[in-house]
């Protein structure tokens, strides 16, 4: 099995590219004839040969009232690979995270490959499931003292590598396209934060509406992802957070299956455990409406035993929300009105912390 | 206050806020016959490390004192006013010859009332000069969600322990819980109670972590029963006997881990 070198397939923290400008020398006109050309004429010229611009679909959900985002998904295969790698935005529609859907179809479908490359999460967790199984097997087998028996050890053997004949299936046709080859049906979806993220702060993202095919603007996005334009509205409070870790050279990913908000990876999932949970809250400047939104021991105890059984750190992320915003203001003057503070949680038990 | 049903009434301290049973009969009592374990806090002098191996009291939480009550079968003691009944009795006894024949006295006609809950609390202090609190004290437990999930498990004979540490309200055991681990984390709501996806999300995945499963359940109000009905007719209970619970709603989550 061969070991992937991480470094080089996620060699970018964000899908961004970054232009070292040349050491400046006043007195040197040629230095500043060069510094001003890096300046100025490198990124104009970049700006077409450099990297287009990645699209993503916006899907609206429209009742009677009103319309809400139902998703924003990007489907072109090469940037959904561009967002994972350098970022690691959104998740794969029909992976754990990491878009490899057609990667596994296609090796699934292939005739007995052996042992392969593993490219998935899915794969290393199939895998690591499957040694697991195969050690309570033979644990199973030692405790009934089946394998102080040297012929039904052999049985046993003979039994553990059944070879799995491969059953074509019917609607395994339809998953090649007319080349042979596995049809890409898979879509990268991101969260509102992220897309929102990758629209405003880093612009290298295209939104069109799936029904009409008109480009969304910034503004116009902000005005779909927050309808009621409440200075608490859950999409602002949660942008604020994940633009404020983003901002400090976090990788931020949805920590919904562990019970958070955010989960705070170093450089991000393949590299190691996310460090930190962060969880939401927001501040409101009248204290019965915090006293509103209070939670409850059992809440707080509960979170801290699934972050803290993972050996993760809890993180309360205290949003200071403004009294009232409004439509006028610019996303910049928008996101300056909020304030977010942290404060850590931790479990703590005499007994076992004495080490 | 005492009555010839008192005698067999099972006595609930109730000292600042919280429900303790003193009597090692009473606590048998309890977890023999009305499957209430309670969570014994007392310090053992004995036992050098006062953490891990507790004795009496046993503590009760207020929705077991509730049940108790409303089943006829405790009540509950109010020691805080009780005490300074016996100490207004003590001052107005000047003489200690007097004071001492009083003490005496008390605990003759304790120990004739109810012997061995005397032994176990202050010997000065008889349950026949302590002022039991009626209904009304545990009443505002009834009506709460948390109590309408104790009673539904309750009633079929789980054991039920707080659950704090596993982000619950409560822990129910199959049987008592020296013998069986507990199965559920009960989390009770009000019927149409809003909670987030999160938190069904989080307690889900640790109670299958601990090898349990979260349960969630609420008191389905009348209006809305016939509703009920005609999703599934198997989600009513029938009413059995005097108790109130008629139709309750609960379900089970656990963590699947696909992927």
């Amino acid at each position: 099995m061969k070991k992937r070198n991480l470094n080089a397939i996620y060699h970018s923290p964000l899908p961004v590219e970054v232009v070292a400008l040349p050491p400046l020398v006043p007195h040197n006109p040629i230095s500043v004839a060069y510094y001003v050309y890096q300046l100025v004429f490198v990124p104009f010229l970049w700006g077409f040969k450099r990297r287009r611009r990645l699209t993503a679909y916006l899907e609206l959900y429209t009742d009677s009232v009103s319309s809400y985002v139902s998703s924003i998904a990007v489907d072109s295969y090469e940037d959904m690979q561009e967002l994972w790698k350098a970022g690691f935005f959104g998740k794969g529609t029909q992976s754990r995270s990491d878009p490899t859907w057609a990667l596994r179809t296609a090796k699934r479908l292939q005739e007995a490959s052996g042992e392969t490359e593993i490219v998935a999460p899915e794969e290393v967790t199939a895998r690591r499931r499957a040694a697991r199984k195969r050690f309570k097997n033979a644990r199973a087998l030692a405790e009934q003292g089946v394998l102080s028996n040297p012929a039904d050890s052999e049985k046993v053997e003979a039994n553990e590598e059944p070879r799995r004949q491969k059953p074509t299936r019917v609607e395994d046709l339809a998953l090649r396209d007319s080349e042979g080859n596995v049809r890409q049906l898979e879509k990268l979806q991101l969260t509102f934060q992220e897309a929102f993220f990758l629209a405003y702060a880093l612009d290298i993202i295209d939104i069109y509406d799936d029904r009409t095919g008109d480009l969304v603007t910034v503004p116009y996005l902000l005005g779909l992802l927050m309808p009621d334009w409440s200075p608490d509205n859950s999409f602002i409070v949660n942008y604020v957070v994940y633009h404020h870790y983003r901002s400090h050279g976090w990788c931020v990913r949805n920590g919904v299956k562990f019970g958070v908000d955010y989960l705070l990876y170093r450089r991000g999932p393949p590299f190691s455990h996310a460090e930190f949970g962060v969880i939401v809250i927001p501040l409101y400047s009248n204290e019965s409406k915090n006293q509103l939104m209070r939670r409850d021991w059992y809440w707080s105890s509960g979170v801290n035993r699934v972050v803290g059984g993972v050996k993760k750190t809890m993180v309360l992320c205290y949003v200071k929300v403004p009294d009232c915003i409004d439509k006028w203001h610019t996303v910049e003057e928008l996101l300056k009105m909020y304030e977010v503070r942290e404060v850590v949680l931790r479990r703590w038990i005499p007994s076992r912390n004495r080490d | 206050m005492v009555d010839n049903d008192a005698a067999d009434l099972i006595s609930i301290s109730f000292i600042d806020g919280e429900y303790f049973v003193f009597d090692i009969e009473a606590v048998k009592r309890l977890r023999n016959h009305h499957h209430v374990a309670g969570i014994l806090v007392g310090t053992l002098p004995q036992v050098p490390q006062q953490s891990t191996f507790l004795g009496l009291p046993v503590q009760l939480m207020p929705e077991e004192a509730a049940l108790l009550v409303q089943r006829g079968v405790a009540r509950i003691i109010d020691e805080g006013s009780s005490h300074e009944v016996i100490l207004a009795v003590d001052e107005n006894d000047i003489d200690e010859a007097t004071a001492k024949l009083k003490i005496n006295e008390l605990e003759s006609t304790g120990s004739e009332s109810q012997g061995q809950l005397v032994s176990f609390t202050t010997p000065a202090i008889s349950t026949a000069n302590r002022i039991a609190l009626s209904e009304s004290s545990v009443a505002a437990v009834y009506d709460t969600p948390r109590f309408d999930v104790y009673k539904y498990l309750h009633k079929r004979g789980y054991f039920i322990s707080p659950g704090l540490r596993f982000g619950s309200q409560f822990l129910a055991y199959p049987g008592d819980p020296l013998r069986y681990h507990s199965h559920y984390l009960v989390r009770g709501l009000g019927y149409g109670e809003e909670f987030s996806l999160l938190e069904l999300v989080g307690s889900g995945r640790l109670g299958t972590g601990v090898k349990k499963a979260w349960m969630v359940g609420g008191h389905v109000p009348d209006d809305d029963q016939h509703k009920l009905a005609a999703l599934d007719s198997s989600k009513i209970i029938e009413s059995e006997g005097d108790e109130s619970i008629e139709d309750f709603v609960s379900f089970c989550v656990e963590w699947a881990g696909f992927g």
